[in-house]
């Protein structure tokens, strides 16, 4: 019944201008007398009015109506506006968007009750306007204006004379919606002329005249708006003749039409002038208006008794009661307005001049009337600058685009394979092809872009509302709306950006007295920008109110169980205050306890991040907030890095990358070092968590080649949000531009795949999602690098990563790994048997085997076809240990049962997975197997025997304690032991000794402060003190060697111990 | 599709496959064909009504399937797939159809059928389902049938518990049974 397309066409254009509303309404809050915005407000409510009541929608139309009526009075002067009654016709505003949206979602009003804000509106239009005057147009109530809606005149009298008095100011004329008017405007009369035609044909037609009438209407309203006085006259009282037409008062005769158009033509002229010049134009209407005014009173009279109260049939500058209405003013100071208004000059001159109490403008010529002849093409042309697209059609365009550049890549890819001189035409046809696409791709994308102003535009009201409803003062600035995005982007970060400008408000933005209490201004300052920034947008949204006060937000997380008070401590400000995005720290009750910002901060981050987006907080407390928010201008076509991961391609999006870092032979293992269970790497003084993406895929480990030279491997620093994270490659390959390809649902449920796309060669690769990755792995970045920095302190048990091997079935022996060198796997045959021992050669040497069995009281295996030869080099000289079964390499936390085994060669027992395995002494072992192997090179000499000498080691992991006290026992040296500082200090008190050597990390007192207090006693400053450590770190050896250690070894590494610690006896400490 | 439709889109393939019929190597035609011939007798239908069902038919170590032919867009032969981590083993990786990312589904692993190629090319079956294009990886492709609708029945309830629930129904051919799968739930 109702046409779909006009009530489409009406919800967008409504829904557009109640957006409008709310930044007007805002503003006369500011400036109450302002009657230009009183006069647009007006329209604006008075359009909705006029079409609701075409389209018969009586509800709509009973509350704009009434809303007209308060603010006829306002802009009368018959009633003042005051903040109640801007809050007043704000919720008549809000009313209507309710119905607007109902009406969008199931085609009807709603069952939304509106009889008592009718009500209260009614009440306030009459109690002005008892005082004064009776208003000029009556109270029509919903009942009376509503029904069929087709009854209504369009438009009634009241709001004839209302419109003819709003002609805005010409100067603030806004560019944009000029054009748009050009554009629409020239687009109806295109139709007009077509549909005139038609209508000859089918004159009773009745949509097609509806159509028509909209037409006119539409035109009329925008020519109000802009003050085009002449069109507007033209336009209304056609409009007047179509609605005779409509309501059947009226035949529609080839003559009849033959006026319209002639109107019609008319209206194109004034277009063009107006395209052309910015002025209607200087030719004469004034026969056209007498004939058309003529033709609409004949048909009334002819159609039926004609009704008194329409005054319809008055064309627009003639309405008699002018006087009443002020602004006028605007109009007459117009200059090209002022030119037009002499067609219908009997009546017109007089009320203007009349009511103008300021004539500025009058003096001003009119250069754009002398302006060339405007001709109907050019401004046509001139208009159509803008085009409404079908997003489906851009969609689709997209894809094309999409593809062109996959063929590009290809084609560029194929050529470089082929070039040679035959091909150097080839070769610049795709250097073209390459231009063009990448234009081609940039203007498309631009279609796509709307300004940031479309979502900013929201804020003002959203701001006025809550700071009204939280009883504070906020003033809101915005910049930059003409930043432009994807329109996909556009709808994505709306909501979050909302969410985060009412935190601002709720939790950031003091009350008046608070902040005068702190010496601020009791107004509170609300900044919102937008600017690009390195292919970016960057969104600000800036606060001065209290701030995020860390304290507080540690004290909230902790209380909600986020971290532990032991991790906070370790945390700095800046990482408490990024607390606010965890998911848990919000809840679903307001928080308004604490001044942090937390209601749903977390699913703002994710929805940011869903987009590609980064958020980052910078907050300094009692200062203010700021939240940065960084989006991709699109997200169809993204740069990414393409990465091999065992042979596949994956594709990682630029957004994400921070840098590569590039680690080849020793380099490999030295720089990854493990920390309480998760690799790291050290970057530039940061410990940096570390992530295998063979492991995230679940595929086998890389090979290592034979030849440790030629292993490397690649890691990209990847950051998603605040967290920042090391992805192990194996391999990068290029940078590459990948349009995004859809997937089905099944790959969607994978976190860590952000979409599929197409290579240049055709391949499908997947794109992966950083920020899937780190959730997936189920590890906090943020919390592993508090945690390992609070572990560093603490020195909690240090773990070791043991290889578990057996040489027959039973018993499980393991053996440190960083002791072994390499493991080979040889068949029986390869053994061959020297003088009574057993070898391999290897890489053209010969290295001796050992069979654990000989040494050891255990089951003696039964003989196979194939070993594991574990490698051990030291000094240079290899040897082998045989193992039938290697089970597995485990890091474990485990403790050393040394009180079980004292058989020589076992270092003693513990129990990992519910297993007792022995831990094997590889030194003693070897030296019963060859008793020379160890051949010292070249003693140290030192004064005193080994055993003279005392040797307190300072250790707090049993495992190590043990394990270094065995190293320098077996060679003599008398060893004193500790737990930690406290200890080794209580030691030296009761003990006379030669040499301390101690760990660095220990809990109660670590090794640099035990050092540093060691040190700190006259006597002794020249003892000699090695550190030894399992962290290899240049920054720890620097800080132990100022804290006065002498020298710096490795755990493990019993050679290096042993020569060092007596080195430094001989020598003595280093001064 | 209506049935109209279904016919003439089909009917090509009937009428090229009768002259073909006539030469040497009549499944040449078809990429990957059966090289060895169909009793004659299969074909039910014995003559063309616009209600009779058509099927495309496949092997599946050794089974024979058949799905209707309204939802297979095209056959290819074995193409370049990129095998995904982290999916489920059936999904053969993603496949690049003229720009469009199609998933491939090894419907033998899919069915639980031991893998029986011996080393012949895989044909991809292109199917349109109601989440979009698949690519089912099947041994090899057979005849497409016109099977008269009274000899299609739902499934037995005995059936392999494998197959029940990708079965959609089964076609008596006169030496053998047919068994019609159910595209969706395959994909599913």
């Amino acid at each position: 019944m109702m046409d779909e397309e006009i009530l489409n066409d009406f919800l967008t254009e409504t829904n557009e201008s109640m957006e409008r509303l709310d930044q007007e309404f805002l503003g006369l809050e500011e400036r109450p007398k302002d009657p230009a915005l009183i006069n647009s407000i007006f329209r604006t409510i008075h359009t909705v009015k006029g079409t609701s009541g075409f389209l018969g929608l009586s509800k709509l139309e009973g509350l704009a109506h009434i809303t007209e009526n308060i603010l006829v009075k306002c802009r009368d002067g018959k009633m003042e506006v005051t903040p109640d009654l801007i809050n007043l016709l704000l919720k008549s505003v809000d009313s209507i968007k309710e119905i607007m949206s109902s009406l969008g979602s199931s085609r009807t009003e709603g069952g939304r009750d509106i009889s008592g804000l009718l009500e209260e509106l009614n009440r306030t239009s009459q109690g002005a306007a008892a005082p004064g005057k009776p208003a000029p147009g009556e109270i029509i109530r919903p009942a009376e204006t509503g029904g069929g809606g087709q009854t209504r005149e369009e438009p009634p009298p009241s709001e004839a004379k209302a419109r003819e008095a709003l002609s805005p100011p010409k100067e603030s004329m806004d560019e944009g919606f000029f054009k748009e008017f050009l554009s629409e405007t020239n687009e109806d009369l295109e139709r007009l002329d077509r549909e005139f035609l038609e209508l000859e044909k089918n004159p009773a037609d009745s949509t097609l005249i509806k159509n028509i009438f909209r037409r006119f209407h539409t035109t009329k309203a925008s020519a109000g708006f802009l003050g085009f006085s002449k069109l507007e006259a033209i336009t209304h009282i056609t409009e007047d003749i179509l609605a005779k037409c409509r309501e059947g008062e009226m035949s529609v005769t080839p003559g009849l039409i033959n006026l319209l158009l002639n109107s019609v033509d008319s209206i194109k002229a004034i277009m063009g002038n107006i395209g052309a010049g910015r002025s209607e134009g200087d030719k004469d209407i004034s026969a056209l208006l007498e004939e058309l005014n003529r033709t609409a009173k004949a048909g009334a009279v002819s159609g039926q008794a004609s009704k008194p109260e329409v005054k319809a049939e008055v064309p627009v500058p003639s309405a008699p009661k002018t006087e009443a209405a002020p602004p006028p003013v605007k109009k007459t100071a117009s200059p090209s307005v002022q030119k037009v208004t002499a067609p219908p000059p009997q009546k017109e001159p007089a009320a203007p001049v009349q009511a103008a109490p300021a004539e500025v403008h009058e003096a001003h010529p009119a250069p754009e009337a002398d302006s060339p002849a405007p001709s109907g093409a050019s401004a046509v042309a001139q208009a159509d600058t803008t085009v409404r697209v079908n997003i489906e059609l851009l969609d689709s365009l997209m894809n094309l685009v999409g593809e062109l550049v996959l063929a590009r890549n290809q084609l560029l890819q194929n050529l470089q394979s082929l070039q040679n001189n035959d091909l150097q035409i080839l070769n610049q046809a795709a250097q073209k092809l390459n231009l063009v696409t990448t234009e081609l791709q940039m203007d498309i994308m631009k279609t796509r872009m709307q300004p940031i102003g479309n979502v900013f535009n929201k804020f003002p009201r959203v701001v006025r509302d809550l700071a009204k409803s939280n009883g504070k003062l906020v003033r809101l600035t915005v910049e930059g709306q003409g930043t432009e995005v994807d329109k996909t982007l556009l709808e994505a970060i709306k909501d979050p950006l909302m969410h985060i400008v009412r935190n601002s408000i709720d939790h950031g933005i003091e009350a008046p007295g608070e902040r005068q209490k702190n010496n601020k201004p009791a107004d509170g300052q609300l900044f919102i920008s937008a600017y690009h920034e390195s292919g970016q947008v960057v969104i600000e949204i800036k606060d001065d109110g209290g701030g995020i006060n860390p304290i507080k937000v540690r004290a909230k997380a902790i209380e909600k169980g986020i971290i532990s008070p032991a991790v906070a401590d370790k945390m700095s400000d800046k990482e408490l205050q990024m607390l606010i995005f965890r998911a848990g720290f919000s809840t679903a009750e307001k928080v308004t306890n604490i001044s942090g910002r937390g209601v749903g901060m977390d699913v703002v981050k994710t929805n940011i991040e869903k987009v590609g987006g980064l958020i980052e907080v910078i907050s300094e407390a009692g200062k203010g907030t700021t939240l940065k928010l960084r989006i991709p201008l699109t997200l169809a076509i993204i740069p990414t890095l393409i990465i091999l991961c065992r042979g596949e391609r994956y594709a990682i999006p630029q957004v994400n990358l921070l840098e590569l870092v590039f680690l080849e032979g020793e380099a490999m293992d030295r720089s990854i070092e493990k920390m309480h269970g998760t690799e790291v790497y050290r970057l530039r003084e940061n410990l940096l968590p570390l992530i295998r993406l063979r492991n995230v895929l679940q595929l086998p480990p890389k090979e290592r080649s034979p030849n440790v030279e030629d292993d490397y491997l690649y890691i990209a620093v990847l950051q998603s949000g605040s967290q920042v994270f090391g992805l192990i490659l194996d391999d990068i390959l290029d940078s590459e531009e990948i349009v995004v390809k859809p997937l089905v649902s099944e790959f969607k449920k994978q976190q860590v795949y952000a979409g599929a796309t197409i290579l240049g060669d055709g391949q499908v690769a997947m794109i992966l999602d950083v920020a899937g990755i780190l959730k997936n792995e189920q590890i906090d970045i943020e919390r592993i690098s508090e945690e390992a920095r609070a572990e560093e302190d603490e020195a909690e048990v240090e773990s070791q990563t043991l290889l578990l091997f057996r040489v027959n079935e039973k018993e499980s022996f393991g053996i440190p790994l960083l002791l072994i060198s390499r493991i080979e796997e040889i068949s029986r045959d390869q053994i061959k048997t020297m003088g009574g021992k057993e070898m391999i050669s290897y890489f053209n040497s010969l290295i001796p085997l050992i069979r654990l069995e000989k040494y050891l009281d255990i089951t003696p295996p039964a003989p196979t076809d194939s070993y594991s030869v574990i490698v051990f080099n030291f000094n240079n000289k290899k040897v082998g240990l045989l193992a039938n079964f290697l089970d597995d390499a485990i890091e474990t936390y485990e403790q050393v049962d040394t009180s079980v085994f004292h058989e020589g060669g076992v270092l003693g027992a513990m129990v990992v997975n519910e297993k007792a395995i022995l831990l094997i002494d590889i030194y003693k072992i070897i030296e019963k197997a060859d008793p020379s192997f160890f051949e010292k090179k070249e003693e140290e000499k030192l004064p005193k025997n080994l055993e003279d000498y005392k040797i307190l080691l300072v250790e707090d992991s049993p495992f190590f304690l043990n394990l270094e006290k065995n190293y320098l026992e077996s060679e003599g040296f008398v060893v004193l032991t500790a737990m930690d500082g406290l200890e080794g200090l209580a030691v030296l008190e009761k003990e006379d000794v030669d040499m301390i050597v101690t760990d660095l990390e220990m809990p109660r007192m670590d090794g640099f402060a035990f050092v540093e207090e060691v040190r700190k006693k006259p006597v002794y400053k020249s003892m000699p003190i090695m550190a030894v450590t399992s962290l290899a770190g240049e920054k720890d050896r620097e800080k132990a060697l100022r804290a006065g250690v002498d020298d710096y070894q490795i755990k493990m590494d019993r050679e290096e111990l042993v020569r060092a610690a007596k080195k430094l006896l001989a020598e003595g400490r280093r001064v | 599709m209506s049935p109209e439709e279904l016919a003439k889109r089909t009917e090509p393939v009937r009428s090229r496959r009768e002259k073909t019929e006539r030469r040497k190597d009549p499944a040449a035609d078809y990429p990957g064909g059966d090289r060895r011939r169909l009793d004659r007798r299969d074909r039910v239908a014995d003559r063309r009504t616009e209600n009779n069902l058509m099927l495309a038919t496949f092997y599946l170590s050794g089974h024979f399937f058949g799905i209707f032919v309204n939802q297979v867009q095209e056959i290819l032969l074995s193409q370049k797939m990129t095998p995904v981590p982290l999916m489920a083993e059936y999904f053969r990786g993603l496949m690049n159809l003229r720009g469009q990312i199609v998933p491939a589904i090894d419907l033998r692993k899919r069915m639980k059928f031991e893998d029986s190629r011996n080393g012949s090319q895989d044909v991809n079956l292109i199917v349109n389902s109601k989440d979009g294009l698949f690519s089912f990886v099947v041994d090899r492709v057979g005849d497409v049938l016109e099977v008269d609708p009274d000899y299609y029945e739902p499934p037995p309830m005995n059936i392999d518990s494998r197959l029940a629930p990708y079965v959609k129904g089964v076609c008596k051919l006169k030496t053998q049974l047919l068994i019609v799968l159910n595209v969706d739930a395959l994909v599913g």
